[in-house]
């Protein structure tokens, strides 16, 4: 399993280790960024089951889960579900727009600009196991979530 | 791996300062209320975590949120019943959930929303034939006011008085809510206080936050009906201590065993390595739980041993990625905050001695000081207030000592501020801050500019020298006293609650 947030430099363990480091001495915009990212992880936390979300899947494993998705999101119309994380004060579209606004900062903190990275490389992971680009519109409720962690823990224990 | 528990994961008995558990499963508690403290990697979100594990076990109605200072704790409560509305209505049934759903969607509801009176439409005949025809009983709106928390815990309360569980409402990192949700809370937990009492324990209120979130509570319920004044009263308040060194081996363990089986654990992890990981988390949980996923990381998660250079490597990639943390509080204090972090970083791991450094403002008690000694502690008690406030800071346990929270950042400082201890000529820090950033050299003490040998004004707050009530906010006796701040950031009076009504609007 690979473990980079590409186009980020950094590991799913590093991003989220220095969200945490992070997030309780930023304010303002910077902190909906960082409670954002933190929460699409814990998102990916419940989709994974277990332990947690700490490494990607392979792609053959995002495959399945990407169709177990696509059958649960097509039993209900979409509309219903959260666009918004819970414990997030952005949506997801809102959150897709502060990632490209903060990787593409020139100047100011380096680790800002690499977490904005980090969370344009969680989106796209995201959107493969949604099923394709842009799929990620929306957040599996709590019910199929945990069909989702099933099927994820039965794909990685070995 | 991360840091999550999953659903067989030991819990860890923690107990405070007088041997008491802590945990809501060992001690429950006869108020309505109870709220977790500790600085970050403490386990106070494990605290909650446990708490809501055992309450959903027995089958009990659990909201959990966390509380952000951009949004109201209202919108949180709404998302978190529509995102569990599917498995609550398995659990209690369609009818009773349908009380607590539109609880729910009322808390979002903006003020002064009118409503249609109830009526009857006829469905839509054919085009042009047959217009559809709307019928009112009145010719006039209903006004529907929003839902307040309170609504949503009676709806709560109604599915647990059915239930025959008490219903457990969750809320982290209260020292992150803005002032008004601050508020909020300490009404919700005034009236769970109040039918709690008269109809019994169905609805339990458990939040958890740093070391000021009680103070921060207090703050907010000043000027409030009810529970002004009377925070002490409302909520049990339980502080998460620094882990012991077998509280930490035991979560080392545990981290390593699920990597390999246990009686692999000593081969995949040597016991000098396991110790040098446990030394270097210094208490807390969260830092080694860090260095840990490192080590495990580097070991390719199981395929080769853990070694002394990935140990180490471990170390030195976690201390990295906090520097930027470091930098960020450095940059957010003011000249006496830094001057104080000086003085303590200038001390070593063992911290600043109180008692001593009370001696190096002036003889004697402290009401035969003179007024301008009074303003100089004032303002290095606000600073240390501030420091503690936003967890850069601890009292040590004998509370005659000021230590750095993370000895990271005491390193850090160090590091950051040439000068501050005594170097070999040919040893230069390897970073310097900007000019700017720098303490200017008469404040930094025992420098040559300062003019003035190594002396601390900061008084103790030992036995032997009287605490003054200007220290304890909202006790104030005129004195100059910064307002605690969590994280460092605005709060509400300072405009950092940016999105009363709606959902965020950007």
């Amino acid at each position: 399993m690979s473990d980079l947030l590409e186009p980020s430099a950094w590991t799913v363990l590093q991003a989220r280790r220095m969200a945490r480091n992070m997030i309780d001495v930023v304010d303002g915009e910077t902190y909906d960024a960082v409670e954002h990212f933190s929460e699409l992880c814990e998102h990916l936390d419940d989709l994974y089951g277990g332990y947690g979300f700490a490494r990607l899947l392979e792609p053959p494993q995002r495959a399945a889960v990407a169709d177990l998705i696509r059958s649960l999101r097509g039993r209900r119309p979409t509309g219903i579900r959260l666009h918004q994380p819970v414990n997030s004060s952005l949506t997801l579209d809102q959150g897709r727009d502060v990632a490209a606004d903060l990787a593409s900062r020139a100047e100011g903190e380096e680790w800002l600009a690499e977490l904005g990275r980090a969370m344009q490389g969680l989106y796209r992971y995201l959107d493969e196991l949604y099923g394709g680009p842009g799929a990620f519109s929306e957040l599996l409720d709590s019910e199929d979530r945990a069909r989702v962690a099933q099927c994820v823990v039965s794909l990685t224990v070995t | 791996m991360a840091t999550r528990l999953a659903a067989n994961d030991p819990v860890i008995e923690r107990q405070d300062t007088l041997g008491r558990p802590i945990s809501l499963t060992s001690r429950w508690t006869d108020k309505s209320s109870v709220l977790f403290t500790g600085a970050p990697g403490l386990g106070v979100s494990a605290q909650l975590d446990n708490a809501r594990r055992a309450a959903e076990s027995s089958g009990a109605l659990v909201l959990r949120i966390k509380a952000s200072h951009t949004e109201p704790v209202e919108h949180r409560f709404a998302r978190e019943v529509a995102d569990r509305m599917g498995s609550l209505r398995k659990s209690f049934g369609y009818w009773r959930t349908r009380r607590l759903r539109r609880t729910a969607r009322a808390l979002v509801r903006p003020v002064g929303e009118k409503s249609p009176s109830p009526g009857v439409r006829t469905p839509p005949g054919p085009l042009g034939v047959f217009p559809q025809v709307e019928l009112r009983l009145k010719d006039r709106m209903r006004l529907r006011p929003p839902a307040t928390l309170n609504d949503l815990a009676d709806a709560a309360r109604a599915i647990a008085e059915q239930q025959g569980r008490p219903a457990m409402i969750v809320i982290d990192d209260v020292h992150r809510a803005a002032d008004r949700d601050l508020a909020v809370i300490n009404e919700l937990a005034e009236h769970l206080e109040a039918v709690n009492r008269e109809s019994g324990q169905h609805v339990v209120l458990v939040m958890g936050g740093r070391e000021d979130a009680l103070d921060l509570l207090h703050k907010a319920s000043r000027g409030a009906n009810g529970a002004a004044n009377d925070t002490g009263r409302l909520y049990d308040s339980r502080q998460c201590q620094v882990f012991t060194e077998p509280e930490l081996r035991g979560i080392l363990r545990h981290q390593l065993d699920r990597v390999v089986p246990p009686m692999h654990r000593d081969a995949y992890c040597h016991p000098a390595h396991q110790d040098a990981m446990l030394r270097a988390a210094d208490g807390n949980a969260g830092r080694l739980t860090d260095i840990v996923d490192s080590a495990i990381a580097a070991s390719g998660y199981g395929r080769f041993a853990i070694d002394g250079e990935m140990v180490g490597r471990a170390l030195e990639v976690v201390d990295t990625d906090r520097q930027p943390g470091y930098h960020s509080i450095w940059n957010s204090s003011d000249p006496t905050e830094r001057h104080l972090m000086m003085l303590v970083a200038r001390e070593g791991d063992q911290g600043l001695d109180l008692a001593a450094a009370a001696r190096g403002i002036a003889e004697g008690d402290m009401s035969t000081w003179s007024e301008h000694d009074v303003q100089r502690w004032a303002a290095l008690d606000a600073a240390r207030q501030s420091l503690d406030g936003r967890g850069v800071m601890d009292p040590s346990p004998d509370n005659q000592r000021l230590v750095f929270s993370d000895p990271g950042m005491r390193r850090w400082v160090v590091e950051h501020n040439p000068g501050l201890l005594p170097q070999p000529a040919h040893q230069q820090p390897a970073v310097q801050l900007p000019q700017h950033q720098q303490l200017p050299t008469h404040l930094i003490p025992g420098s040559p500019e300062s003019g003035q040998p190594w002396a601390s004004p900061l008084p103790s707050w030992g036995s032997h020298i009287r605490r003054p009530a200007a220290a304890l906010p909202g006790h104030g006796t005129g004195r100059p006293v910064t307002p605690i701040h969590g994280g460092g950031r605005p709060r509400a009076a300072e405009g950092g609650y940016g999105r009363p009504d709606g959902y965020p609007g950007r």
